[in-house]
């Protein structure tokens, strides 16, 4: 088996960049989950008080303010989390070169928003492609570029182009960002399925979903270019895989089967036994069914391992973000082996932080992060320190 | 780099249009609700909105040998799906619903519908795919970058077998949709064996039109034995081309333009 990124792994994590409930910076949000808070508010930039649900982790005003130029709010907040990712790759002796860097997006329905009010001839296309083009415009980048939308693991699929680009020698930086923001159609279709929640999970005694907007990037490069350039990689991704129930359009199967298989694959291809894991981040687990498939899930693939295993995840302070999740647990799982904790601690069977520590210390250097999409796609990728050699 | 692999394709517009398909009426005779077993309910048709999609997918696997109408197996491999208005007539109605104060009206089955990545989880399910799975969403090319990424997964030896799906929209409910299934694992059997290139990323030349649509064509054909293909997004500044090689005599029954 190749690994991922072929003769040019290990991939490494050399910046990352963020928009979400917490503000501007990936930072805001380390911040909100240090401190155990959330972000979960009435959604109001858009028309929601007639709706069944009307919270979710809406970005602030102000961050949007600052953020100018591409007229779609999508494209807005996907440009300002690039931005910060490139910014945050090229504190080395050397910057990226961006005639050689690509970029790689994932989304589920693109500058929606703003696309339902375009004149007929501006929709002749499809609000993804107006996404697209609007950030491409505003970005210097200009290596291979490519658009995956695969519901909430679309920064998966994404990945994977950016790590072909890589070893394939089309790129030696790929950008991977993904964005969806939280307007009418969203969350009135989540509301729609029944799959909402009334409050923060993290404090709420009711359960379901709560849905965010975010825009997150990260930069991958081939670990030896990293270091090449004078850049302390953040950490290595060093294999993912998806597997799909293959059942439902919308329910996912509760077994667990098919997130079980891409987890003991991402495992084999990792060469990480479920003993010598650290942490797993996963999303949608305010979910009823989410949890239970995930619980399943790592039962059969980590069987005992799983109980020393913590367990954590961003949602409870900005919401489950949609086709950004993907992108942002790889952040996640950076800032965790960055400072060797776990945190926030929770517990998958009630979707709540635990009552007890929200912290505790990252016992191994090793990050499974899950991801599951609308429909049953299932998302795995396994994160070590950068410190490790993959 | 050249990836060698065996190749079956199919194609068909919608609304169906007898004698101008690439598919036989044998073919559509046996891609219908009842051919799946366990995974669709014989009383109801395909969705509307799918169409002609798992007509085009069943053929190209039926022609691979790996697929067989009643079975209800899965079918091991990845699915990549390219397209660029097909979900747009959905989200557009979707929209609609909601516009006015949110109520019974408003349709999770049509909220489901316009998501992307509704296209392959709704052929995963047909057929049982259950291994890696996108949508590739860009423009006049997103069937050509569809193919690249697979040919991608094969080449770095992520996935051994990949259906690609492409289907291409007009205002009008018009479409078009293609599938190709390429395999590694197999050095003989059904199909043809193919040297498949990604050409370089600027105007190459040769025919330009509906990639999948041309490869599917010329796969039915026993000739020419070279295809140099590419699409190109005008609006994006972009052309995605490929060079094929026929690596033996032969041709994919039924595909060809007729």
């Amino acid at each position: 088996m190749s690994p991922l990124g072929g003769d040019r792994a290990p991939l490494a994590v050399s910046g990352v960049g963020l928009v979400s409930a917490a503000g501007g910076g990936f930072d805001r949000l380390a911040a909100t989950l240090r401190e155990g808070s959330d972000c979960v508010r009435r959604i109001t930039h858009t028309r929601s008080s007639d709706l069944p649900i009307d919270t979710g982790g809406e970005i602030p005003d102000e961050v949007l303010a600052t953020a100018d130029a591409p007229s779609s709010r999508a494209a807005r907040i996907a440009r300002t989390a690039i931005e910060e990712a490139i910014a945050d790759a090229n504190r080395g002796d050397l910057p990226l070169d961006t005639s050689r860097t690509g970029l790689a997006l994932g989304t589920v329905f693109g500058a929606i928003e703003e696309w339902e009010r375009e004149p007929p001839d501006e929709r002749e296309r499809n609000p993804i492609d107006a996404l697209a083009r609007q950030l491409e415009e505003s970005l210097p980048i200009r290596g291979p570029k490519s658009v995956f939308s695969m519901a909430c693991t679309s920064g998966l699929c994404a990945c994977e182009q950016a790590a072909f680009d890589l070893e394939l020698g089309r790129a030696e930086a790929m950008v991977v960002s993904a964005v969806d923001t939280l307007g009418r159609v969203m969350q009135s279709g989540f509301c729609a399925m029944g799959s909402l929640g009334h409050r923060n999970p993290a404090s709420a005694s009711e359960r379901g979903l709560v849905l965010g907007e975010a825009a997150s990037a990260v930069v991958l490069e081939p670990l030896e270019r990293v270091r090449g350039r004078g850049r302390r990689p953040r950490a290595l991704l060093v294999a993912e895989r998806l597997a799909s129930d293959g059942l439902s359009t919308s329910a996912p199967d509760r077994s667990g089967n098919a997130m079980a298989r891409a987890i003991a694959r991402t495992l084999e291809d990792g060469g990480v036994a479920p003993e010598a894991l650290g942490a797993i981040t996963v999303t949608a687990a305010a979910s009823p069914a989410s949890a239970e498939m995930l619980q399943n899930a790592l039962t059969l693939a980590l069987g005992d391992a799983l109980a020393r295993v913590p367990i954590t995840s961003f949602e409870p302070a900005i919401g489950h973000v949609l086709a950004a999740t993907s992108v942002l647990v790889l952040a996640h799982a950076s800032w965790l082996l960055e400072r060797n904790a776990v945190t926030p601690v929770v517990e998958l069977a009630s979707g709540r932080v635990t009552s007890g520590p929200t912290s505790l210390p990252l016992e191994h250097p090793s990050v499974l992060a899950l991801s599951v999409g609308l429909g049953g796609h299932n998302g795995v990728q396994l994160v070590v320190g950068a410190s490790e050699p993959g | 780099m050249t990836l060698r692999c065996r190749l079956t394709g199919a194609w068909c517009p919608w609304p169906l249009e007898p004698g101008a398909i690439g598919v036989s009426l044998d073919e559509q005779a046996l891609v219908v609700p009842e051919a799946f077993p366990g995974r669709f309910s014989p009383l109801r048709g395909f969705p509307e909105v799918f169409e002609p999609l798992p007509l085009v997918s069943g053929t190209a696997l039926l022609r691979s040998g790996l697929w067989r109408p009643g079975s209800g197996a899965v079918v091991s491999g990845g699915l990549v799906v390219g397209i660029d208005r097909l979900f747009v007539e959905p989200m557009l109605r979707f929209a609609a619903q909601v516009q006015g104060r949110y109520g019974h009206a408003v349709s999770p089955m049509t909220f489901v519908e316009s998501h992307p990545s509704t296209i392959p989880t709704f052929l995963g399910m047909l057929y049982g795919l259950s291994d890696y799975q996108t949508t590739v969403v860009r423009g006049g090319i997103s069937g050509g970058l569809a193919l690249s990424h697979a040919v991608d997964a094969l080449r770095t030896q992520r996935l051994e077998r990949v259906l690609v799906v492409g289907a291409s929209g007009d205002r009008d409910g018009g479409r078009l949709a293609t599938a190709l299934c390429l395999d590694t694992g197999l050095s003989d059997g059904p199909g043809l064996e193919v040297a498949i290139e990604r050409a370089s990323a600027g105007r190459d030349g040769g025919e330009t039109a509906d990639l999948l649509l041309a490869i599917a064509a010329w796969a039915g054909r026993p000739e020419p034995s070279v295809l140099t293909v590419s699409s190109t997004d005008e609006l994006l500044d972009e052309t995605v081309g490929f060079v094929l090689e026929r690596q033996g005599t032969g041709a994919v029954e039924g595909s060809s333009l007729q």
